[in-house]
């Protein structure tokens, strides 16, 4: 479903990704660790066709991402670490206009049904967005995910800043996802939410995927120790 | 998704103010319009009534001397302003709409201004086309300097990206939204100025709109490529203000200073000196050279001889007052030969900047440019000698004031027939608007 092949990316002498081969099948949640410029955030930029890789190409559902970038977001959905939106439309408005641009015209039950799902309060559907606080707006995004009936999700930090509720509910959602038979690939540092709801982990060091490990078998624990000893 | 992107525009404070700034402006830019009219008419009514005044007091107190009586009568000859001229007040408060001239020499009279104080115009024209020339750029540019910037640096482009079906066609519906609501502004205070000044509809006034409207749209196709290089929006607003200074301001003023060097104008001076310097030599010479001259000129007055030795002849003033215009003739040739190089210079360089070719098209649309005052410039040559060759008859003869209708002698106007030419006006707007929907459409292309 999600597939990177030999995927190089340099920013002049920095060397952002190197060869890097992954490929996460549908159904499964790919969680990638690691620290900050490790190549988490270049692996989702070029997946989402915002940054051409180097070398190399990447594949959603069989479509090459440098080849038909167009083609390639309408199976995308992208929850980002913060999602901003327009904070002069309500979160019932922002959904309804992300949702048009993707081509969806859902009617207001509709609507109203995506937001119940990601847990956000009825009342808050129709203010406007610049009261939100950051996890209602986070759910606003995953509304648009949901939305986008899109197989591959990419997460770039999902619950960063979130309360535990809040981290919880998301965590939920993203299981659900996975149920669904949908991709998810998500970038994260929180090992401890990575490991309840992820299938399979990677952890990346310096733009190459240094380990990639199962996490039926593993507790957070034993994976923060593998993820110590290896950056 | 429209509608989202017209209650993103209209919930933006900053956008509302911005067009009803425009809207009161515009109104203000219709009323110095209107006034303008309106006092140009007063003066065309009064100067109706006065010239009949003048003559019909002039005629009482030199009723038995018609040489004397025309020295003093002044003829009204007005160039009709055109209600379009409200819209574009061009050079008509500097160049006024009525001239009174008696027959005698016509190059001074033609540089003096009775009617109208030149001093006026120091403030320039607050007209329609001013507000459309500059300020309706400024909104353009307000309107469209972050369409994409904005997005990149609130942090909503990963998004609009990845939903988006077609980048291009949503920065576009932008563009086309920001567009139509400042065509409704645009519209609505052309039809406020129908309504107002009631200006005809005419193809003339059809060109004047469609021009405006042009310029319009080039100011979004420029603001269009500019942001299609994804600069922050600071730069975006830098590169676009730079460019209306320079468009507005810069490229102008240097291209005023080459156009006069490349075509200065001495003629002016000169021809008011030759023809003075003509009359006043001619008191201290010999009639008969100068008489001849004259009856060369005019064969048909050879009958009407002067005494040399005679100590006052309205036949030798008035010849030598006509040769006086006579031999600062090729000057005052040369000067509007001279004024006419500078306006073509103008309208060449209008044919790269839209801005001045939209300012000449609409003066030339609206009969207040340079072509309209040189040719009511020759008009008014072709009213003083007609009016010299019905008098000089007369005055020659000693004819008494009684022999003349003066309530023929009304006040005559200059009616110009300005043609529009369809090709020069769109054709300039159409190359630079292509030009820049070309040169974007390749950097949109990257957009996806």
């Amino acid at each position: 479903m999600l597939k990177t092949v030999n995927l190089h990316k340099k920013y002049n002498d920095f060397t952002a990704l190197k060869s890097l081969d992954l490929e996460v099948k549908q159904g499964e949640i790919f969680a990638l660790l690691g620290q900050n410029g490790a190549g988490k955030s270049t692996t989702i930029n070029i997946l989402l066709g915002l940054l051409k890789p180097t070398s190399g190409d990447a594949f959603i559902n069989g479509i090459s991402v440098t080849g038909q970038p167009q083609e390639v977001k309408k199976h995308l959905a992208y929850i980002p670490e913060t999602v901003l939106l327009y904070p002069n439309l309500s979160g019932n408005e922002n959904l309804d206009f992300f949702s048009r641009i993707a081509g969806f015209n859902y009617s207001q039950n509709e609507l109203s049904e995506f937001l119940n799902r990601t847990g956000l309060q009825e009342t808050a559907h129709h203010q406007k967005l610049g009261g939100y606080s950051k996890g209602m707006r986070q759910k606003v995004g995953i509304a648009i995910a949901l939305a986008k009936y899109a197989k591959v999700l990419l997460l770039d930090e999902p619950t960063s800043g979130l309360d535990p509720i809040a981290t919880a509910d998301f965590t939920e959602i993203v299981r659900q996802f996975g149920q669904e038979g949908r991709t998810v690939l998500m970038a994260t540092h929180d090992i401890f939410n990575a490991v309840s709801v992820a299938t399979n982990i990677g952890i990346m060091k310096q733009g190459e995927l240094v380990q990639r490990l199962p996490c039926k078998d593993l507790s957070a624990e034993d994976v923060q120790a593998l993820y110590l000893k290896t950056i | 998704m429209t509608s989202y992107l017209y209650k993103q525009f209209f919930r933006n404070k900053a956008y509302l103010m911005a067009l009803l700034f425009l809207f009161l402006v515009g109104l203000m830019a219709i009323y110095t319009g209107k006034s303008f009219l309106d006092k140009n008419e007063s003066i065309i009514t009064k100067s109706t009534d006065y010239q009949k005044e003048s003559i019909e007091k002039n005629v009482s107190l030199h009723q038995d001397n018609m040489g004397l009586l025309l020295y003093y009568i002044k003829f009204n000859f007005v160039n009709q302003t055109p209600r379009l001229a409200a819209l574009n007040i061009g050079m008509r408060d500097l160049n006024p709409s009525i001239k009174g001239v008696t027959i005698r020499n016509l190059e001074e009279q033609k540089h003096n201004t009775d009617f109208y104080s030149p001093a006026n115009a120091a403030t320039g024209n607050f007209d329609f086309s001013f507000v459309l020339v500059f300020l309706f750029p400024l909104v353009v540019i307000v309107f469209c300097y972050n369409l994409i910037s904005e997005d990149q640096e609130k942090g909503t482009w990963k998004l609009l990206s990845v939903q988006s079906k077609s980048l291009r066609q949503l920065i576009d519906t932008k563009f086309l939204v920001r567009f139509l609501v400042l065509n409704v502004v645009y519209f609505l205070l052309l039809a406020i100025a129908v309504v107002w000044i009631k200006i005809p509809f005419s193809l003339h006034f059809l060109a004047f709109i469609v021009s405006g409207w042009l310029y319009i749209i080039f100011w979004f196709v420029l603001c269009r490529w500019i942001i299609s290089y994804q600069k922050s929006s600071a730069q975006n607003a830098l590169t676009l203000v730079l460019f209306w200074l320079a468009m507005n301001f810069i490229v102008p003023m240097s291209a005023n200073l080459l156009i006069q060097k490349l075509y200065p104008v001495k003629e002016g001076l000169r021809a008011q000196i030759e023809q003075r310097e003509g009359y006043h030599n001619k008191w201290d010479e010999a009639k008969d050279p100068t008489m001849e001259r004259f009856y060369k000129i005019y064969p048909q007055f050879s009958q009407y001889k002067v005494d040399e030795n005679a100590s006052s002849s309205y036949v030798w003033y008035y010849a030598m007052q006509h040769m006086a215009d006579m031999e600062s003739a090729k000057s005052a040739r040369d000067y509007d030969n001279e004024l006419g190089k500078r306006n073509n210079a103008a309208l060449y360089l209008g044919y790269l900047l839209p801005n001045i070719h939209t300012q000449l098209m609409q003066s030339q649309i609206s009969q207040t440019g340079m072509e309209n005052h040189l040719n009511y410039g020759y008009a008014l040559k072709k009213f003083h000698e007609a009016k010299r060759l019905f008098f000089y008859p007369l005055i020659f003869s000693e004819q008494k004031a009684n022999a003349v209708d003066w309530s023929k002698q009304t006040v005559q106007t200059f009616i110009a027939h300005q043609k529009v030419n369809i090709l020069q006006l769109l054709l300039p707007y159409v190359c630079v608007i292509g030009l820049l929907l070309f040169l974007s459409n390749n950097k949109y292309k990257q957009l996806c």
